[in-house]
């Protein structure tokens, strides 16, 4: 019997070992840290043997992009860039270098849809990061935004790489940087970066502020799976349930970026004459959505504008350009961008929507906050 | 056939009390790993802010006060009001209820989280 005993307890032991290895899904999960000063949210899990030193170096490399890349921090090689004068000869650390050649390539890719320069349009509208929110009593005028649109030109910048050392020139002294929308992504490819160093790191989701990275497969159980991704429907506005929009399969080793007036816009009037103003500007300069009424001589909410633009794919600081230049250019055109990059994605406008490049959808009789909207093939 | 090994069977002791308390308490092991490891954690709401975690219920109702934004916890919705912060995205995300969904106030610093079990494994559109 006492055989027997043994057999039967080293057989329980076996199982719930068996049992315990299906279930938590082991990933060291990080409290979420401030990266780019006190606007972005750093979250992370890792799976693997040195996740506390991948998660220490991840957190280090983002401090330093921001020192470098940050647009408000007065001490960053950004902002001593924008203060600069025409032909004055700024050094910047490797990352702004980065950021400014990869931005430049991706103004003349995207016809001027995604843009670093557009900062002065930014302030003009309100939108930037300090005065988004705050009491707007006057929109530009037509003529204002063209005008400032001349120099809001990534090719009024000189860029030099010279004995290891970077520098920036304005060819224009109105010139105005802002890595707003490209940071985050260039940031969580770093990260990757480091975590392709760790050959112990199997796993690991990784998110600055919405530019979400998937490394390796989801891993649970034993099972490398794909991982499921859930996209916030961008309507209806404010405090009321919304949900999900849909919920996206994502193969391993992609990032997936969402770009959309969600929470980010502002109100400018009120009663029939109330607008919102997203912070998401077109080619044209003009906020996403926006249009000129030439008889009232006011600005409008457009027909159709794109409300949220997902985009799948292996690069974060590429799905963090084409979103916004995919929102910037429009359904049409914007689905078509997507397409030819061959980056995945969906596109949402108040009305309808479009999937590029074959996203998978999860459970999307569960997750089917999309089933709202009208399909349309592009 | 071996009748040696069968004679020997014949003559083994029979089940003893402490044999059977032994099986239920095997029993009683396999039921608790079983337990441990497929119990169905509760869905909590997670609300972290410099210097402040507190983690609740998402079915108890409650309403909390932070500095700078209040928190409530209703029939498993959750979501929050009155921010002080000047862009109110806290206040534009709206409702959440699911697993994976959060609420944040980047100005504050605070964070809340619904924390439980959920096939989705992130969340992106925040």
């Amino acid at each position: 019997m006492k055989k027997a005993a043994l057999s039967i307890i080293t057989a329980i032991c076996a199982v719930t070992a068996l049992l315990c290895g299906c279930s938590a899904s082991g990933y060291t999960v990080f409290s979420e840290v401030y990266a780019f000063s006190d606007d972005i949210l750093f979250s992370a899990r890792i799976l693997g043997g040195r996740a506390e030193y991948a998660h220490e170096r991840m957190v280090k490399t983002i401090a330093e992009i921001n020192a470098q890349a940050s647009i408000t921090l007065s001490s960053s090689d950004l902002y001593k860039f924008n203060a600069s004068a025409e032909g004055e000869r700024v050094q910047v650390g490797e990352h702004v270098y980065n950021l400014f050649t990869l931005g430049a390539e991706y103004y003349e890719k995207t016809n001027g849809a995604f843009n670093i320069a557009a900062a002065p349009l930014s302030s003009l509208w309100h939108i930037d990061a300090t005065s988004l929110g705050g009491n707007v009593t006057e929109l530009p005028s037509p003529q204002e935004v063209s005008d400032m649109l001349e120099y809001c030109n990534p090719a009024l910048v000189g860029a030099e790489k010279s004995d290891g050392k970077y520098y920036l020139t304005k060819r224009d002294g109105r010139v105005k940087l802002d890595f707003g929308g490209i940071a985050k992504g260039y940031a969580a490819d770093k990260c990757v970066e480091i975590l392709d160093g760790y050959d112990d790191v199997t796993s690991a989701l990784i998110d600055i502020s919405g530019n979400a990275y998937f490394y390796g497969n989801y891993i649970n159980g034993g099972n490398r799976l794909d991982w499921n991704v859930a996209v916030t429907s961008p309507r209806p506005r404010k405090t009321t349930e919304r949900g999900f929009v849909c919920a996206a399969v994502v193969g391993k080793d992609n990032s997936a970026v969402t770009s959309g007036d969600y929470m980010r816009y502002y109100e400018f009037g009120a009663g029939d004459d109330k607008i919102y103003v997203p912070h998401i500007l077109g080619f044209d300069g003009v906020p996403i959505g926006l249009k000129w009424n030439e008889v009232t001589e006011r600005w409008e909410n457009g027909d159709e504008y794109i409300i949220s633009a997902t985009v799948i794919g292996e690069s974060s600081a590429l799905c963090d350009i084409l979103s916004t230049a995919v929102s910037a250019l429009g359904f049409e055109t914007g689905g078509a961008l997507l397409k030819n990059s061959g980056y995945k994605g969906l596109i949402f406008t108040e009305k309808r929507y479009t999937i590029i490049n074959g996203v998978k959808l999860y459970k999307p009789d569960e997750y089917n906050g999309f089933a709202r909207y009208t399909y349309y093939e592009l | 056939m071996n009748f040696e090994n069968i004679e020997k069977l014949k003559k083994s002791k029979p089940i003893t009390v402490l044999d059977i308390i032994l099986l239920v308490v095997i029993a009683a092991a396999i039921g608790a790993s079983f337990g441990a490891v497929y119990r169905r954690p509760k869905t909590t709401v997670l609300i972290t802010a410099p210097s402040f975690s507190r983690e609740l219920s998402v079915y108890d109702d409650a309403v909390i006060e932070l500095d700078h934004i209040t928190v409530h916890i209703e029939s498993g919705r959750v979501w929050v009001t009155d921010s002080v912060c000047h862009d109110k995205v806290c206040e534009h995300t709206g409702i959440i209820s699911r697993a994976g969904e959060s609420i944040v106030c980047l100005p504050y610093g605070i964070v809340i989280t619904i924390n439980g079990r959920s096939d989705i494994q992130w969340v992106i559109g925040r």
